[in-house]
């Protein structure tokens, strides 16, 4: 019967001791294999993980940091200069008479400097066809509106009022055609700044590779506690370091990560939406400036865009500079606690409409004259003029509140700089740290186990 | 291996709060729903069309016998005008021939301009800085006199009002200065002849204005503007075929471009509109009586002096041809 009972048929008949069926399971090298196995995989799945979190978080935080905001203030300035040259050639009417060369060369300038951004932010316009359509409008209007600017230029200087029936013609083929493209575009690259953020601070990458970090090493822990119940021996070394070294990347990436998080929510706290609110504020202050010229070019038929002007005040800074979107910016300002600014801020507002007032109470009187020269050219009293309350004229009001939004912007931008940049440099090291770590730690595993196994031989 | 494990716990516990704490604070887009909400600002929109058909109703006060020394008003409104000073006039200040200012030199120029200096003459002897311009906003054309029950801002309006009776219910109205014949303004080398070749075609109007009224009975597509200018600037931008307004109104337009002309509206008498005499709108009140018969008794001095003639031929007959003083219709007001 011996020769019955062959190996193999022995083998079959002895009840498996662990109770499974998978062979290397049922020796005790067997086990150890696979559990090194196991540790050498979930290492090697947790430093992938890690990895792959913080890599896409430092490829989101820099696109933010170098492209998206760069882009959102590109498409900023397109707004701003289209606004500001608008502003500035309805002011040049207003001084009547022989037209200010540095009025003029401005309005050149910022509408040269709006072609030249449209041309950089037509090139990054992407997929996007209402971006498409946007940049189409602009580079077919922008044409279209210094014609008639010209036009409106080339009639007044004759002293035709049809000069004025051009410039308002002009002011609203900017404010239909024109500022509306450009704001489709500021709200494309709003938008994808956005995106970034919402990529940069995504949470499943930080908690998918701190939950596998903790697994990681629960499993390692395991193995150490599986090889004392084993063998008696009370540390493994190898798989201590391994340990260390999972520990160590699963707190460097979730405190480099959250450091990211926190410094990329700051950028957007305390810079672009700073950078966001007092543009918007910029461009508003400028449509009221020429809401004010348009008004007095159209000698008492203007009262649209007196009423207009109240429109955009309103959203600008509310009453006295403590609503609208100086109030936001005060809001904005409060989370870096940098509101001094924005105090010089509505107070230049408050200044701006008080002129604007004075100005106001001129023209409903009939003094359009000396409407006009408080407005922009001096305050000095002129024969025939009541005696002007304020220290400077609208204009120049209105180029102080410029300025100090122009400030601000900068400042915001600043902090936008300093704190993704922060972020960026939070995540440095990690692409290479993890990976090393995470291969000590899966040789470890694998060194930990062999040696048990080697003692089985 | 626990202890190590244990000791770094609240390490990784800092480290997702902090993560959290800012996880919440960075919900984006907070500032730019802010800034785009902002900049939806609507500018002034296209006013509606909306034409009124008018009746005219032009008799006025009979003018005082004889005017009283400049100078020497004898009461009422007239006295308080002298005593003011200067005579508070609304007027449009866009109108080239009728009432316009020269943004320059900052003076009033215009057929209008001319007659409220004659009655400022008349008023105190002299015109230099006896009268101050009010330019009027629609809304605040028809108040700007006063109602019976509130005194206005200004003590008359010379802005090319046509008499209508629904306007001379609640004002009161001088003499016609001057009657308006409703035309159309085309290219100078348009074949139009009337209204009845610009079916299908669009003419610019100023909305709400009476002249706008017969536009779509022509069958023709009303195009409406804020003032009267933009209609020019329609025109040479071939946006529009043509304007229609009164005469005066598009003789200063004209004189603005000389490639345009001025053709007749030739309608078919059902939508033929009447003639528009516009007259000087002076608050309807028993302390305005004298006044109306003052600005009158001006008007009819013009005519013995030949004054109007004068005017009329140094502002609107190079563009309109000869004309005359309009025929006065005088009685109780209505």
């Amino acid at each position: 019967m011996t020769l019955l009972e062959s190996p193999s048929a022995t083998r079959a008949k002895r009840p498996a001791p662990t109770g499974t069926r998978l062979p290397i399971l049922s020796t005790t090298p067997g086990r150890f294999r696979a559990l090194s196995i196991v540790l050498i995989v979930a290492a090697l799945t947790f430093g992938l993980v890690s990895w792959a979190a913080a890599y896409s978080r430092r490829a989101a935080t820099r696109a933010a940091a170098h492209q998206s905001e760069l882009l959102l203030v590109q498409a900023e300035q397109l707004y701003v200069s289209l606004a500001d040259a608008d502003a500035t050639a309805a002011t040049t009417f207003v001084t009547g008479g022989v037209e200010p060369a540095s009025r003029r060369a401005r309005y050149l300038s910022e509408l040269k400097a709006a072609t030249e951004r449209l041309t950089t932010l037509s090139a990054e316009v992407g997929d996007s066809p209402s971006a498409e359509r946007a940049v189409r409008t602009l580079a077919e209007d922008i044409p279209v509106y210094s014609g008639l600017i010209d036009a409106a230029r080339a009639n007044d200087l004759q002293g035709l009022p049809l000069g004025v029936g051009y410039l308002r013609q002009a002011s609203m083929v900017m404010r239909t055609q024109l500022l509306a493209a450009a704001r489709k575009l500021y709200e494309v690259e709003a938008t994808r700044l956005g995106d970034d953020y919402r990529s940069g601070t995504w949470p499943v990458s930080l908690w998918v590779p701190v939950a596998a970090g903790i697994l990681t090493l629960a499993l390692f822990l395991g193995g150490q506690w599986y090889l004392l119940r084993r063998t008696n021996r009370i540390f493994n070394v190898p798989l201590v370091v391994g340990s260390v070294a999972i520990l160590l990347v699963l707190v460097w990436s979730a405190l480099a990560i959250g450091l990211q998080q926190s410094d990329l929510a700051d950028a957007a706290r305390t810079g672009s939406d700073g950078v966001q609110v007092l543009s918007a504020a910029r461009i508003l202050a400028l449509r009221d400036q020429g809401d004010e010229s348009l008004a007095l070019v159209s000698r008492g038929s203007g009262s649209d865009y007196l009423t207009d002007f109240n429109v955009v005040a309103a959203r600008l800074g509310g009453a006295n500079g403590d609503g609208g979107l100086i109030g936001a910016d005060r809001i904005i300002a409060d989370r870096s606690n940098t509101g001094g600014g924005v105090d010089s801020l509505a107070r230049a507002f408050s200044f701006y409409l008080a002129t604007h007032a004075a100005v106001v109470r001129l023209q409903d009187a009939g003094l359009f004259v000396c409407a006009d020269r408080y407005a922009v050219q001096t305050v000095a009293r002129a024969p025939g003029c009541p005696p002007s309350s304020d220290s400077e004229t609208e204009v120049a009001a209105a180029a102080a509140l410029d300025a100090r939004l122009d400030d601000g912007i900068d400042a915001s931008q600043a902090r936008f700089r300093a704190a993704s940049a922060r972020a960026i440099a939070a995540l440095d090291g990690l692409a290479l740290g993890i990976p090393l770590l995470a291969i000590a730690a899966a040789v470890a595993g694998l060194i930990g186990f062999q040696r048990r196994i080697d003692e089985y031989r | 291996m626990s202890g190590p494990g244990r000791s770094v716990v609240p390490a990784i516990l800092l480290a997702l709060l902090v993560a959290l704490a800012t996880g919440c604070a960075t919900i984006p887009g907070g500032a730019e729903r802010t800034a785009l909400a902002s900049l939806d600002a609507s500018g002034p929109t296209p006013p509606p069309a909306s034409p009124s058909p008018y009746t005219i109703c032009d008799t006025s006060l009979a003018p005082l016998p004889s005017l009283p020394r400049p100078g020497h008003m004898p009461g009422g409104a007239l006295q308080s005008i002298q005593r003011r000073g200067y005579l508070r006039v609304g007027v449009d200040l866009n109108s080239l021939l009728l009432s316009y200012q020269d943004p320059r030199s900052g003076s009033f120029q215009g057929f209008e301009i001319d007659l409220v200096q004659r009655i400022a003459k008349a008023i105190f002897g002299d015109v230099r800085g006896r009268i101050r311009y009010v330019a009027l906003t629609t809304a605040q054309r028809t108040t700007a006199v006063g109602t019976r029950t509130r005194p206005g801002a200004v003590d008359m309006v010379v802005d090319a009002v046509t008499m209508t009776c629904r306007r001379a219910a609640a004002r009161a109205f001088s003499a016609p200065y001057f009657v308006a014949r409703q035309k159309l303004l085309v290219p100078a080398d348009s074949a139009v002849r009337g209204i009845g070749d610009l079916r299908g075609k669009r003419i610019c109007a100023t909305a709400g204005s009476t002249s706008s009224g017969i536009i779509q009975p022509a069958g023709a597509r009303f195009v409406p503007v804020q003032t009267r200018i933009d209609c020019l600037v329609l025109l040479q931008e071939h946006r529009v075929d043509a304007v229609t307004s009164d005469d005066a109104i598009l003789a200063g337009l004209q004189a603005q471009d000389p490639t345009t002309k001025i053709v007749p509206l030739n309608a078919p008498a059902a939508i033929q509109p009447p003639p528009g005499p516009y007259g000087v709108e002076i608050r309807r009140d028993p302390r305005h009586r004298q006044l109306v018969r003052f600005v009158n008794a001006v008007l009819e001095r013009m005519r013995t002096a030949g004054t109007w003639v004068r005017l009329y031929d140094k502002w609107l007959e190079p563009s309109l041809g000869p004309g005359h003083q309009p025929q006065p219709t005088y009685g109780s007001l209505g």
